[in-house]
């Protein structure tokens, strides 16, 4: 087994523990869903739908500009690559801004981590995804400057398939978390 | 993975995250909701992280973390549904 082999095996075990660890969450959350189904469809029904849906926008064209950025190091175009890192760095901040400004509305509003079950899984869940979205973006700045450097190799740009591995995972947890917090009722 | 295929994927996501939105506004279910993300999901898992006609290592360890994912969520459910 080469060594970018091992490194891909590692990174997708790694995704594999990270996704047992938010299983657990929605677990949770379907069991208090199913028990008090009326304070659930409250509770999505006071979430701020547009931020939900731009902040789902904004990962998923981010997900899409990581994977440009692999395309286009493979075909040796170091520059297009750093700026799809650029516009992943801009989008994926972008979400953080929202999601910021979002707990801070529901927070002037009483609506606080113990509110309701609703609102203690909500900001939970969310506040993790965000933790991860923080990881990845600190991962896509240290790839991208290695792309600047000049330090990845085209041929096979190892660092940057691992860490736009890892990011995919951030994209698909949203996928799941935007439907069980904003539009299920 | 190509331009083509890249972009395909995008636009199919763009699509689907518009329906997830419109059947949350026509009141669908979740079962719909949630059927719908489980699409994007593989579209993502599929394209944009290569799992097709990737290594077969990495597609098994996808497959059995979403295998465990759903257990565990289908098993909570089943313990309050059931009680």
């Amino acid at each position: 087994m080469n060594e970018a082999r091992r490194y891909h095996l590692a990174v997708w075990i790694v995704i594999a523990s990270e996704a047992m660890l938010f299983a657990g969450l929605f677990a949770l959350y379907w069991s208090y869903r199913s028990e008090y189904p009326q304070m659930f469809a409250r509770g999505v029904g006071r979430d701020v739908q547009w931020m939900g849906g731009l902040n789902t926008f904004l990962l998923l064209t981010s997900s899409f500009a990581i994977a440009w950025s692999i395309l286009m190091m493979r075909a040796a175009r170091l520059r297009a690559a750093a700026w799809s890192l650029v516009a992943v760095l801009v989008l994926g901040g972008g979400f953080l801004v929202f999601k910021l400004l979002e707990w801070g509305e529901h927070i002037h509003e009483g609506l606080v981590p113990g509110h309701s079950l609703f609102f203690t899984l909500y900001y939970l869940m969310t506040g993790l995804h965000a933790l991860h979205v923080i990881a990845g973006l600190t991962l896509v700045t240290w790839v991208l400057l290695r792309v600047r450097a000049r330090t990845l190799s085209p041929e096979r740009p190892i660092a940057l398939e691992l860490v736009a591995l890892y990011w995919h995972f951030v994209d698909i947890v949203w996928v799941f978390l935007w439907p069980m917090f904003y539009l299920m009722r | 993975m190509t331009a083509r295929s890249l972009i395909v994927t995008f636009v199919f996501l763009i699509v689907a995250a518009a329906l997830s939105w419109l059947a949350a506004t026509a009141d669908l279910g979740t079962g719909v909701a949630l059927a719908i993300a489980a699409l994007k999901t593989l579209a993502i898992a599929l394209v944009f992280m290569e799992l097709l006609g990737g290594h077969a290592s990495d597609r098994m360890i996808a497959i059995a973390a979403a295998f465990f994912v759903l257990l565990m969520c289908f098993g909570a459910l089943a313990d309050v549904t059931l009680r």
